[in-house]
């Protein structure tokens, strides 16, 4: 931190006070921003954390409640969380349980952890609290005494994880357990299979296998995480004597960091699309002015930095990241350099989107949104400019903007922590993403060509299958009902443990649509999850995937549904419109499908439709497969 | 950060109580702040050895019961260095 910088972080203070006390809530939190990525301290994160508290309520944030189950001090980390997740646009509640008593609160059906009923738990345990002898006394174990305590502790964990979520659909974020820094044996350790540190792995691989056999369940590498930031820095030994409190000040804000790395996919708060600037961002050097010889890129210094950057790019893509481009340039020139610069790892296939030109980079980024049918809020911009950056900060507040260090050389690092981008879990559909949308791109230009609307639906040649939830389809269908906006009559979101429960349950069905078309394969699309009750069956949610809206699916769906409710016995279809400021696509479904609008509160609706009078026809161009077994 | 030793303490510590600078004075305790209990106080140390980039010894903890007690020490510290931000 140089003198300047707290000089206006000073100056900085009293302008947010200002602007809090004047009510510019939206004006505050981009300077509130601003200072905390200048600064990300323990000082200050109490500032920036009491005066986002100001703002509570007057910006547009998901709130979400987080209790932290620990054996050591995490109080300091607190702040900083808050801190970086109010940037983040979550409001977190946090509540910390009691000082290592995290087996009992989890064990009472009573304690405060059941009564604060959280969204995420994380539970922070370290090696020396729950197995000092590991810890400490490895040098006195046998093997059977250490066989003995890895059992024990790994048949704790898989105890209180089972009973927390017979109690709890919480999400689990659970720490692995940590390595001594110097081990006991010295360099003997890592020459035995009975090592100290093996005997600690071991029981994080149990963990590992334990939060499988749950949904919603994860494991946070704690071990991974401080042996990335250096054993000894990480560990402040006096402050753990005295305080309980094992993490060394400067490593706090790391903790807060990987802490957020699982909150922002857990809460949902991820982005969908990458766009990436093009000079001195995907290359070093100015393609305009340097010519294709002439800018960096390779696999030596310093061309190297900006290849790291693709290969990071490049993996998110592979994990089901959009890509864009948003450079100031000539198309010309830009497009011969992705085309045919020898060293190159991304090329125009890979970017669903290409904006070379010279419009204001904000407008730019809005059209992509657009022309990818996704928010705006689920972009996030890549660029080395800090001013590029700042204009887009300032004019959409939504979007999320990745900060880049000065050093080209710490630009991948950069983007592989991005929390926007970390996924919990990868489905079928994920790594294809990419492929879909270029071959999206492939049908727009069809569209064009075929003239008329039903010509076009033909010559898709659409088939959709739809069936009920199976294991193998139950992580896609909870997905779809976390991160659906548009197309979503009741914008309800489900774990995949709910998605199970709806299917146990005799009165419930979960349904899914699977959408294939000349052009390949479209995945999972589509969800539906009804409920019977006497001869009235309720859509409690229906929603299709942006990616196949405006193609009629939702028709063959329902009519599919208003086939299999009247073979069950049914009367009537009922359903519930719930705006949102995303759905409007979804608002005219029940009247374009005849249903009757019966009841309004506050602004939601519910329609009816008489199955026994009526019936909804499936499109004649989509070819329908229907399959009725499920997990139930 | 600009101004004395004694200004950036004070500017650290209504950093870390999430309070008005102005309300800060050289005699500002745990008993004149709400904020500053146990826990508040392990924030604060840890805010100054961050910020400051010295570090307290656990008999020094006990000690930082003030804002003139904290400049003290955190000018002792400090030595003659004028400008460690």
């Amino acid at each position: 931190m140089t003198s300047r910088q707290t000089d206006e972080t000073g100056s900085l203070r009293g302008r947010i006070d200002r602007l809090i006390a004047a009510g510019e809530a939206a004006e505050a939190a981009v300077l509130l921003s601003q200072v905390w990525r200048d600064d990300q301290s323990p000082a200050l994160a109490g500032f920036v954390a009491s005066r986002f508290e100001k703002l509570r309520g007057k910006l547009p944030w998901i709130c979400s409640r987080l209790a932290i189950l620990r054996s050591f001090t995490v109080e300091a980390v607190v702040p900083l969380l808050r801190a970086g997740a109010a940037v983040g646009g979550i409001d977190l509640h946090v509540q910390i349980g009691d000082f290592n008593a995290y087996a009992q609160e989890i064990l009472d059906p009573d304690s405060q952890l059941y009564h604060f009923d959280p969204h995420i738990v994380i539970l922070a345990v370290q090696t020396r609290d729950i197995a000092p002898e590991l810890w400490r006394d490895f040098a006195g174990l046998s093997p059977k005494d250490v066989e003995a305590c890895t059992e024990r502790v790994t048949g704790n964990f898989a105890d209180w994880i089972s009973t927390f979520r017979s109690r709890s659909q919480a999400h689990v974020v659970l720490h692995t357990l940590d390595v001594p820094p110097r081990p006991i044996q010295g360099v003997l350790d890592a020459q035995l299979e009975t090592g100290q540190t093996e005997a600690i792995r071991r029981v994080n691989r149990q963990l590992v296998r334990i939060a499988q056999q749950h949904t919603g369940v994860y494991v946070l590498d704690y071990d991974g995480l401080v042996a990335q930031h250096g054993r000894t820095l990480w560990y402040d030994e006096q402050k753990w004597l005295t305080l309980r409190m094992p993490i060394a000040a400067d490593c706090l804000i790391h903790l807060a960091d990987e802490w957020l790395r699982f909150i922002h996919p857990l809460t949902g708060k991820v982005c969908k699309a990458l766009v990436c600037d093009l000079d001195n961002t995907l290359w070093g050097g100015v393609i305009g002015e340097d010519g294709l010889d002439g800018i960096q890129l390779g696999v030596e210094y310093p061309g190297a930095a900006y290849r790291e950057l693709q290969r990071a790019i490049l993996d998110l893509y592979q994990r089901g990241i959009i890509l864009a481009i948003c450079s100031k340039n000539n198309p010309d020139d830009a497009m011969e350099a992705l085309e045919k610069h020898p060293d190159m790892l991304l090329r125009p296939e890979h970017f669903a989107s290409l904006k070379i030109n010279w419009q204001d980079k904000a407008l730019n980024l809005c059209e992509i949104a657009e022309e990818l049918n996704i928010g705006i809020d689920a972009v996030a911009m890549l660029d080395d400019s800090p001013v590029e950056r700042q204009l887009v900060r300032s004019q959409l507040p939504e979007a999320t903007v990745i900060d880049l260090p000065s050093d080209p050389m710490g630009y991948a690092a950069a983007l592989r922590q991005s929390p926007v981008f970390q996924r919990l879990s990868l489905s079928a559909e994920d790594h294809t993403r990419g492929q879909m949308y270029a071959q999206q791109r492939q049908r727009t230009e069809l569209q064009h060509r075929t003239g008329s609307l039903e010509a076009f639906y033909h010559s898709l040649e659409m088939e959709a299958e739809i069936g009920l939830v199976t294991p193998q389809t139950l992580q896609r269908v909870a997905q779809l009902t976390q991160k659906t906006n548009q197309f979503n009559l009741t914008t309800r979101r489900y774990s995949e443990q709910q998605i199970s429960e709806f299917a146990a349950d005799p009165a419930c069905r979960v349904y899914w649509v699977r959408v294939t078309d000349r052009f390949g394969d479209n995945g999972i699309v589509g969800v539906a999850i009804t409920r019977q009750q006497d001869q009235v069956w309720e859509l409690d949610t229906f929603l299709l995937s942006c990616r196949v809206i405006g193609r009629t699916v939702e028709t063959a769906m329902l009519a599919t549904i208003a086939e299999q409710a009247r073979e069950a016995g049914a009367r009537r279809l009922v359903g519930w419109f719930v705006p949102t400021k995303k759905n409007a696509p979804a608002r005219d479904f029940y009247q374009r499908h005849g249903f009757q609008c019966s009841t309004e509160r506050d602004g939601a609706s519910c329609w009816e439709f008489d199955i026994t009078k009526e019936q909804i026809d499936p499109p004649q161009w989509i070819h329908r497969k229907v399959f009725v077994e499920g997990l139930a | 950060m600009a101004g004395s030793t004694v200004d950036r303490v004070q500017q650290t510590l209504a950093d870390v109580f999430g309070v008005d600078v102005t309300t800060i004075t050289d005699e500002s305790s745990p008993d004149t702040l709400e904020q500053w209990d146990s826990m508040g106080h392990m924030n604060l140390v840890l805010a100054l050895e961050q910020r400051f980039r010295v570090s307290f010894t656990p008999e020094e903890f006990a000690e930082l019961n003030s804002v003139k007690t904290i400049t003290q020490w955190v000018e002792a510290k400090l030595g003659d260095a004028t400008d460690l931000s």
